[in-house]
């Protein structure tokens, strides 16, 4: 796994930094801490990375705008903040999760696990999809999405509306933050199981969820008779 | 007033009355005989103005009224103001004011006397300025009466040369009714403005010392003075000595009013060299005591004046759209047209209602002024809790807070003894905090210990080596708290430092102030925009507000190296901030 540390208190990010290695073990292949915006966007720029430690209140100043461009990435964020009044709100843009200072071993495990272990769900689900348009962040609000097409190391949101946006998370990142009623079906498609209307099965094992727009969507093989007992 | 227009023009219009051709005459010397209806005084000096204290005088005239209307227009006899009076009622007396002792003949019977006649200021002794003689019906009959008057005026002490006899032929009942009538607003007068007088010395006295209230006390005390001299002539009949008196008292209070109302309007207005227009009116009021030797029209002139200064006034503030401006300057415009001067209530009546109007208008916009002052006196002390809670939410403030419990955490696991001093330095951060937290000012002193805590614990918590450095801070000095917290706290927020930065506090006295110059090190941060409606500017700026009323001065910007905040403070007359 590679770490980014957003922090720009020593003391604090010596912490993380220290936790995170005891923690990954050897599972942590690259670790590094930047200590403002600027010093973070470089490393971005020429580094992969699968998940972003973040503080809020870098440097003073107000993290929302942080958060929307970190959440908007390919990358997982998880959010290591005094500011827990904001903790409800990063969720709903789509953090795996929110670690109050002080913070111990305990809790950063925790919050490690949830990209470790893909069952572990995060508690409340995003509310809104940050996604990069002409240079700009700007929102999806999730309840706006149909379902969800992979597209390589990117995704398409398909909205209700017909329009389609493009995220930069991969569809296995977005399952882990969206909510439950997304399902996947297909290994290219993460779908709003309330808007299935209907399965269809065919000659060849070839498998089909029927929106309720009329529009028809592939499900996997493996897949099939799963979806079909939850929607029964 | 306009009822007794009426009164006047209506037998005018209508012809009712026929003026007599019978005129006074007059001579020096003394003899019974005179009092006679037939005594030919063809070879008298004809007028009823007589030289005054020069010895016996006799004067006789001839009337012939039925009613009191067409009496009123008979001369010699003045005319006089009928409103409240039955015009139509039948002639059965004789009122004289007259500043002279005197005996009244009618028909060369003796109707009465005031005072005792002498030929010498030893021998006469004075009696009542106003007397109402009954007429018997026998002596009223149809056809032409002689009335005569003896008198004397040792005791007439205007500077006056001459003195004039005033006669009235009246219906008693009707006289006495309207003369009882007369001090009745004057009385009202007297009371209302004493309340006013009572209420604005005890505001000036025990809640508000503001000149204007003062004013306020003095003009209506001055007014309650005024209508009590008005209406003592109806209340007290003094002898005739004591008429000079009163009227050079009278028209003394109203070249004081006429001073000090335009006084209270610079003052309530703000106007500016206030000091110099008051000295100004002084020498025009005082020409005006000299315009004229009758005391009611010495208090006319005096009245225009204040009411002419007084409607520049209100104009002025008019122009500068002041409350309340243009209410006065309307008031002040009808007083000056309305007023006029009057033989026995000096002043019209009228003119007087709406001088009170104003001066209770001018009480009641000081009122409205005082509550404003203590809307603003709650707002101030809500600002300084809502401050004391602020300063004390700086550094109990989650981020802070948290933030260095993290570091602490952090701390003990790798260097416990480090902890330590790291708890000690949050510790006697609080407890500055603790001491300045409920005060106006602190002493810099205090402000500089509490600086070097926080200073310590960043520099632990962010592993640099941050300081404050002051200069020429030796002695006395007292300044809001947290304020030099807040510039280091900006520091931070707004520049980067370098891993040994130091903040530096220069102070250098000026003139009844100081000035201080905080320098905060490090650039700026990229895309850094410093807002001067920051929350800490906010803060500093209040707090400053709040100690300094006004007398200092912020300024701040980018030099080389850092960022430079400017703050001058003045000291205050009263014991204040800067000592």
């Amino acid at each position: 796994m590679k770490l980014l540390l957003v922090e720009d208190e020593p003391l604090v990010s010596q912490r993380l930094a220290r936790f995170c290695r005891e923690i990954l073990g050897e599972d942590l292949e690259k670790l590094h801490s930047a200590a403002t915006l600027e010093e973070a966007g470089v490393w971005l720029a020429e580094n992969p990375v699968d998940l972003a430690l973040l503080d809020l209140n870098l440097e003073g100043r107000d993290g929302m705008e942080l958060l929307k461009r970190s959440v908007a990435a390919s990358f997982h964020t998880i959010i290591v903040s005094a500011n827990t009044d904001r903790a409800l709100e990063a969720f709903e843009y789509g953090v795996i999760d929110f670690v109050p200072k002080p913070f111990s071993r305990e809790r950063l495990t925790q919050a490690l696990d949830r990209i470790r272990v893909p069952s572990m769900r995060p508690g409340p689900a995003a509310r809104n999809l940050a996604v990069k348009k002409s240079g700009r962040i700007e929102l999806v609000a999730v309840e706006d999405v149909l379902y969800v097409q992979g597209a390589g190391n990117y995704a398409e949101l398909v909205l209700l509306d017909g329009r389609r946006q493009l995220h930069d998370k991969t569809l296995e990142k977005l399952a882990a933050i969206l909510p439950p009623d997304f399902e996947r079906i297909h290994k290219s498609y993460l779908v709003r199981m309330s808007s299935v209307k209907a399965l269809h099965a065919s000659e060849g094992s070839h498998y089909e969820a029927e929106l309720k727009n009329g529009m028809r969507l592939p499900i996997g093989r493996l897949r099939y008779k799963e979806l079909r007992e939850k929607l029964l | 007033m306009v009822c007794s227009l009426l009164l006047i023009l209506i037998p005018l219009l209508s012809g009712a009355t026929k003026p007599s051709s019978s005129i006074v005459r007059q001579k020096l010397g003394d003899d019974s005989r005179w009092a006679a209806p037939d005594w030919d005084d063809r070879d008298w000096a004809d007028g009823n103005s007589v030289p005054a204290r020069t010895g016996i005088y006799w004067l006789r005239f001839r009337v012939s009224p039925r009613s009191v209307s067409e009496a009123n227009f008979v001369s010699p006899l003045l005319p006089r103001d009928l409103s409240g009076m039955n015009a139509s009622a039948t002639i059965d007396s004789v009122f004289v004011a007259a500043p002279v002792s005197y005996e009244l003949f009618w028909d060369g019977r003796l109707l009465g006397r005031s005072g005792v006649v002498g030929r010498t200021r030893d021998e006469e002794k004075t009696g009542p300025l106003d007397h109402v003689f009954i007429v018997s019906r026998e002596l009223l009959g149809e056809g032409e009466h002689v009335v005569a008057m003896r008198f004397s005026s040792f005791h007439y002490n205007f500077p006056a040369a001459s003195v004039t006899v005033s006669f009235w032929l009246s219906n008693y009942a009707s006289h006495y009714a309207s003369e009882n009538r007369r001090p009745v607003f004057p009385m009202l007068g007297l009371g209302g403005s004493l309340l006013v007088a009572l209420i604005s010395g005890v505001l000036f006295g025990f809640v508000d010392r503001r000149r204007p209230w003062l004013l306020c006390s003095f003009i209506s005390i001055l007014l309650a003075l005024f209508y009590l001299l008005i209406a003592w002539r109806w209340l007290y009949n003094d002898t005739y000595e004591w008429f000079c008196p009163r009227l050079v008292a009278i028209t003394t209070v109203m070249g004081l009013i006429a001073w000090l109302f335009p006084w209270l309007l610079l003052e309530q207005f703000a106007v500016p060299r206030r000091s110099w227009w008051m000295v100004a009116l002084l020498p025009v009021l005082g020409v005006m005591w000299y315009v004229s030797p009758v005391y009611e029209v010495k208090a006319l002139w005096l009245c225009r004046v204040m009411l002419a200064v007084s409607l520049g006034i209100a104009g002025w503030a008019m122009w500068r759209r002041q409350t309340g401006a243009w209410f006065l300057f309307g008031g002040v415009l009808a007083g000056l047209v309305l007023v006029r001067a009057d033989r026995r209530d000096f002043l019209d009546p009228s003119f007087f209602i709406i001088f009170s109007i104003l001066v209770l208008y001018l009480f009641a916009m000081l009122g409205v002024q005082l509550r404003a002052d203590r809307r603003r006196t709650q707002d101030a002390l809500l600002t300084t809790a809502r401050l004391e809670t602020e300063l004390l939410r700086k550094n109990l403030q989650p981020h802070f807070l948290l933030n260095t419990l993290t570091a602490i955490s952090e701390v003990i696991e790798q260097d416990p003894p480090a902890a330590v001093h790291l708890i000690e330095d949050l510790a006697e951060e609080f407890r500055s905090l603790a001491r300045i937290s409920g005060e106006k000012l602190v002493p810099l002193t205090q402000e500089l210990e509490l600086c070097a805590a926080h200073l310590r614990v960043i520099s632990r918590r962010l592993g640099k080596n941050l300081s404050l450095v002051s200069e020429n801070t030796v002695g006395a000095f007292s300044i809001p708290p947290a304020l030099l917290l807040t510039l280091i706290e900006n520091g931070l927020l707004h520049q980067r430092q370098q891993p040994a930065a130091i903040f530096r506090l220069h102070i250098s006295p000026i003139q009844n102030g100081a000035r201080m110059i905080f320098f905060s090190p490090g650039e700026s941060r990229p895309s850094d925009h410093r807002t001067p409606g920051g929350t800490g500017l906010k803060y500093v700026k209040t707090r400053l507000e709040e100690s300094f009323f006004g007398r200092w001065k912020f300024s701040q910007g980018a030099v080389p190296g850092g960022w430079e905040t400017v703050i001058e403070l003045i000291a205050p007359k009263s014991p204040g901030g800067v000592r």
